[in-house]
């Protein structure tokens, strides 16, 4: 485990982190429209590895 | 969901917003509710179409899912598509594709079995689309040559290759029918296309199944020092298809969160290993990427049909929404189109399974108990949710956690501004301009050291992979001197916490104009305000007169005389830097 000291930054930075895609009101309808989107198709948009974001594979 | 990180900080998820706040909230009280399925007759988005050219393979990988050990799936056996499939394929294809382009992948199997097969594939789909049409393949990567790689780099085919790691990682469980190993195989293949192809060509995405976690530490340390993995990335790192004719266990919370908070901690000292990156980065993919918005309302259930965006297309003419389904559900044929009324009432039964269970569900925003999991009973169904709940709590802690060590947000070679010149980060497409730096008369008798390994594109390619090292550790910087967009120069430090360094060089048009003075000047300030290190040294040849007046105009003082070079040092709080 690591005991390394860490000066922790300041809590409201960290929760701008842990909820950076925060978005607004005229964006919502898309947002839940998005929600039936299956899980692997959101990944496959989300991920940016292959060339095309579309992999094709299990 | 509630988490405590390892500095003791509480974190609630709260689905109906998507939201982490800090603190124990209890949002159980939320009856999340899904919107009923509409009958659908038609599926707009497809532009995919998976293939499986053959079921046909020249491994038995231990784990695959059609070795025989899964309930359902079919075993491997010799039954292969002919042309004429292709084109009856072709036909349907055209027909059912909405969006161009359309994009096809090859599936098995192992679809080079059928090498030739795949080829009048690849050339027919080219003759009937042209430009609007690309193609995939994946494989196992054992029956790729030099001929074929050549191929299909010309005809731009993407290659999904599986890799589980080095040798013996590997070989434990791809292997062939008498046991052998494949690694030896693929490894050359990978290491023909590095060479051959690196700038050209990055339509290699490397598939990594890891059968346990506990093996993933050796295997990234081992990944980083072969030195021809080491130049690639797994592209997507896979856990084994929930086998219950085995015995699919359910996971304990404290075993899983200290195994992970080790390979978090190895992550941390070793941010380099892109077997680690990888693996963390699909981590917190979800944490970091969702849309943070409430929902007041039933939501739409993601149940791939009628928004699926492809058809999977098996050995048999048979269709499926994707290949991850079981063979027990397939909709429709490539001869009679979909069988909408089954296609319907998977989504209802999908549905009726999801609409009770997940109604007070933590995880019901990330589930990925998608609608291949309609093969499951009930008690299956208990199972995976508990792991399914599980491990996305899991990730939020690691989110968190990572968030709390300053993880998360990947370091950049910070741009800096003179009045003339611009600092920026090195990129690849700067070799060309870096080569005539390095090779330029005087730089090696200054340099020798960096103009030795930066003989070749490659010796370059591994300084600037060494200075990514260094910029992940915070330990050193490389900067391009750009003068509008042209490259002329470079300055870099490095070491900074054990013994900060500096040096540069500049193009030869460029030297004796004041553009190295602006920069060193600049690349020092910047090391010193952040307080990265609050000196710097380096040594210049006696002889090198121009280096010398750039560093002392700079505030640089000789520390040590060798006879052949000077020992140069800055130091932050006793000297300002001057601007003359």
């Amino acid at each position: 485990m690591n005991t390394q000291t860490i000066a922790l930054p300041a809590n409201d930075n960290i929760l701008a982190i842990l909820n950076f895609n925060k978005i607004a009101n005229d964006l919502k309808r898309e947002a839940v429209k998005a929600m039936g989107m299956a899980a692997c198709q959101a990944r496959c948009l989300s991920c940016g590895h292959c060339s095309a974001q579309r992999c094709g594979n299990r | 969901m509630n988490i405590t990180t390892l500095h003791n900080n509480s974190y609630s998820y709260l689905r109906q917003t998507n939201e982490i706040v800090q603190g124990v909230v209890d949002d159980s009280r939320y009856a999340w509710t899904f919107t009923p399925p509409s009958e659908f007759s038609s599926m707009p988005e497809v532009y995919m179409f998976i293939i499986a050219i053959t079921e046909q393979c020249n491994l038995r990988c231990t784990y695959c899912c059609y070795s025989g050990e899964y309930e359902g799936n079919h075993s491997h056996n010799s039954r292969t598509l002919c042309e004429g499939d292709i084109q009856a394929i072709y036909d349907f294809i055209a027909k059912t594709a909405k969006t161009k382009p359309i994009r096809i992948s090859f599936y098995g199997g192992e679809p080079f079995v059928n090498y030739p097969l795949v080829q009048y594939a690849i050339q027919a789909g080219q003759q009937r689309w042209e430009d609007d049409v690309t193609f995939s393949v994946s494989t196992n990567g054992t029956l790729l040559t030099e001929e074929r790689i050549d191929w299909l780099v010309n005809n731009g085919v993407e290659l999904a290759i599986s890799i589980d790691g080095t040798q013996p990682f590997h070989d434990a469980h791809r292997v062939d029918a008498k046991g052998n190993g494949s690694y030896t195989k693929v490894r050359n293949a990978l290491a023909y296309l590095h060479s051959n192809t690196f700038n050209q060509y990055p339509k290699v995405v490397l598939m990594m199944t890891l059968p346990s976690v506990s093996k993933l530490m050796p295997i990234a340390q081992a990944w980083h020092k072969d030195e021809v993995l080491q130049h690639y990335a797994p592209t997507h790192i896979s856990g084994l298809t929930p086998n219950f004719l085995q015995g699919v266990a359910k996971e304990d919370w404290e075993t899983l969160k200290i195994q992970y908070i080790q390979l978090l901690d190895a992550y941390e000292q070793h941010p380099e290993w892109s077997v680690l990156q990888t693996f963390f980065d699909e981590i917190v993919s979800y944490w970091k990427n969702r849309l943070v918005f409430e929902v007041s309302e039933s939501t739409p259930l993601s149940t791939c049909m009628p928004v699926n965006t492809k058809l999977y297309i098996d050995a048999n003419l048979q269709l499926a929404v994707c290949e991850k389904f079981n063979d027990r559900f397939r909709i429709g044929s490539i001869n009679d189109g979909i069988y909408w009324q089954k296609a319907n009432e998977m989504t209802k039964e999908y549905y009726r399974k999801r609409k009770n269970r997940c109604t007070y569900c933590p995880a019901v925003r990330m589930c990925n108990m998608c609608l291949t999991s309609i093969e499951y009973t009930d008690d299956q169904w208990d199972t995976l949710c508990h792991n399914e709940r599980l491990y996305h709590k899991l990730h939020m802690f690691l989110f968190c956690e990572m968030a709390e060590r300053s993880m998360l947000t990947k370091p950049s070679v910070p741009t800096l501004h003179s009045e003339h010149c611009t600092l920026n980060e090195i990129e690849e497409n700067d070799i060309s301009a870096l080569r005539t730096i390095f090779s330029d008369a005087d730089t090696p008798r200054y340099l020798p050291d960096l103009c030795d390994i930066a003989q070749t594109n490659d010796g370059i390619k591994q300084i600037l992979k060494s200075f990514r090292t260094y910029l992940s550790k915070n330990e050193g910087f490389l900067w391009g001197i750009r003068k509008h967009d042209t490259l002329i120069g470079l300055v870099a430090t490095m070491d900074l916490s054990t013994n900060p360094t500096i040096f540069f060089a500049m193009h030869p048009k460029y030297r004796n104009q004041g553009y190295m003075q602006e920069s060193v000047r600049l690349a020092t300030q910047y090391i010193c305000d952040t307080k990265l290190a609050n000196e710097l040294y380096t040594e210049v040849d006696v002889n090198n007169i121009a280096s010398q007046k750039v560093l002392e105009h700079c505030g640089y003082k000789v520390k040590e005389k060798q006879s052949l070079r000077f020992l140069y040092c800055y130091q932050n709080n006793n000297t300002e830097l001057h601007t003359s």
